[in-house]
């Protein structure tokens, strides 16, 4: 797969890419590391923070809030080792179109809730909600994941090692 | 006709293709391998993680028992003459019956099942209120509003229906505070119901209840109110065994299917919350709104 050169002359922005990939890529492993073992330590919490929520049935309310923090840690690892790079990232940015819809969903609604990404969640008073910051946040780590989607090699990686990756893709 | 060299060049080139193909195809297969084992093996690990994680945070549960005293929404009820145990099949300790059967979604599901739909003599109100032992409010609710719902409690207005909840063990610096007493409470309504109001009365008292992020009161600290409600010591000295520990988990799990996102406190009048649109810190307005529901 050859790309077009979107912003810099060809040879630049060709060396440039994966280190922006490997800088991004542990961004986002941090990310996902700290928002699923903040919520590991009390999964009733995380469960109760998915109920906030008022869009998912509750047969789904288990699952949901014991399996997020552990597909949120596995991503967060596999971004760290760099393995699989771009199907990490999409699943990363895909539940955070996920997490856009729930937050924006709750804000039409007027619910008071705290998103709960990073633990805990569940009411908070009107005035202390955050819902411009927790979408433009997630905004933001999506782009960086669409990035990884289309980038996905970069320095430092098992797939770069395991040859999965070709520095000329 | 013996196959000219042209033809014998093109069979062994053919022959090398298939076997660099096959050979390809190996090694694809081998990395193929390795990943998966590699994806699977953090799957593995990282779910260990978080049962041990969890099982280290939360307070241990020592055994699940199921209050006989607990209504299907985990809730206790008391009415002008004490404490009321459920009839057969409203409470949450029915044979066989898991912790949360029956219990429907919404606050409109309440309505259609005990205590709300309940037969009590002059058709009291049903206050149902939910808390938390660390919630602020919870402690600003008890001492401005406390003494009205007792009052009216006595004089067969309203019953009483109590949701001790834990969701704020995280803000007790590690000790489980809301479980304790949580636990000290349902303990105090299967064993010594007198005592209840008297003990939520002690530790939601000004200048008792600790603040957030605190370890709150001590065990010892604890126990000390209970007997100053009034509860025998043989009671209060089985707190420390945490025999609702788990109950205390399942009744606060059943209170967040019913109420959505909890917050404490949420008043319910037969069902349905008025913490949203009436001041229930004012006694004045907490008692309109209450008369307004005995009529309707």
């Amino acid at each position: 797969m050859s790309d077009p050169d979107p912003v810099l002359p060809a040879g630049r922005w060709a060396t440039a890419r994966p280190w922006v990939s490997t800088v991004v890529r542990l961004a986002l492993a941090v990310v996902s590391l700290w928002a699923g073992l903040a919520k590991a330590g009390d999964l009733a919490a995380s469960v109760r923070a998915v109920r906030a929520f008022e869009l998912l049935p509750e047969a789904l309310a288990r699952p949901v809030g014991y399996g997020l923090p552990a597909v949120e840690i596995v991503v967060g690892v596999l971004l760290l080792l760099g393995l699989v790079t771009r199907y990490a990232a999409a699943i990363m940015g895909l539940l955070m179109l996920a997490f856009i819809v729930g937050i924006a969903s709750a804000w039409a609604r007027g619910l008071s809730i705290d998103c709960g990404c990073f633990g805990g969640g569940g009411a908070t008073s009107p005035d202390l909600t955050q819902y411009p910051w927790e979408i433009t946040r997630d905004l933001a780590i999506a782009a960086g994941a669409a990035l990884l989607v289309r980038w996905p090699y970069s320095r430092f990686s098992l797939d770069q090692t395991l040859g999965l990756t070709r520095a000329a893709q | 006709m013996a196959p000219s060299s042209k033809d014998r060049r093109e069979q062994a080139k053919a022959a090398a293709d298939a076997l660099r193909a096959k050979q390809a195809k190996a090694a694809q297969r081998q990395r193929t391998i390795a990943i998966v084992s590699l994806v699977v093996g953090i799957v593995v690990v990282v779910s260990l993680v978080l049962v041990i994680l969890n099982n280290g945070t939360s307070a241990a549960p020592a055994a699940q028992v199921t209050p006989t005293v607990a209504t299907g929404h985990g809730g206790i009820v008391f009415d002008r003459s004490g404490l009321v145990t459920p009839p057969d099949g409203a409470g949450a300790a029915a044979p066989g019956a898991s912790p949360s059967s029956g219990v429907t979604l919404g606050p409109a599901g309440l309505t259609s099942d005990w205590p709300q739909n309940g037969d009590f003599a002059g058709n009291p109100v049903v206050v149902s209120v939910y808390f938390d032992p660390m919630c602020p409010y919870c402690g600003h609710f008890e001492q401005q509003s406390g003494k009205l719902l007792d009052q009216l409690r006595a004089s067969g207005e309203i019953v009483i229906d109590s949701h001790p909840l834990s969701f704020l063990d995280r803000s007790s610096a590690g000790t489980n505070y809301s479980t304790r007493v949580a636990n000290a409470a349902w303990t105090l309504a299967e064993k010594a119901p007198d005592a209840y109001f008297g003990f939520l009365e002690g530790v939601f008292a000004d200048g008792v209840q600790p603040q957030e992020g605190t370890a709150g009161l001590t065990d010892d600290q604890i126990a000390q109110i209970a007997l100053s409600a009034g509860a025998p010591k043989d009671v209060v000295d089985t707190f420390t065994d945490g025999t609702y520990t788990w109950w205390v988990a399942q009744a606060t799990d059943i209170a967040s299917q019913d109420l959505g996102s909890i917050a404490t406190p949420d008043v319910m009048l037969n069902g349905v919350s008025i913490s949203k649109t009436v001041d229930i810190y004012d006694p004045t307005a907490l008692k309109a709104a209450i008369d307004a529901a005995a009529k309707g």
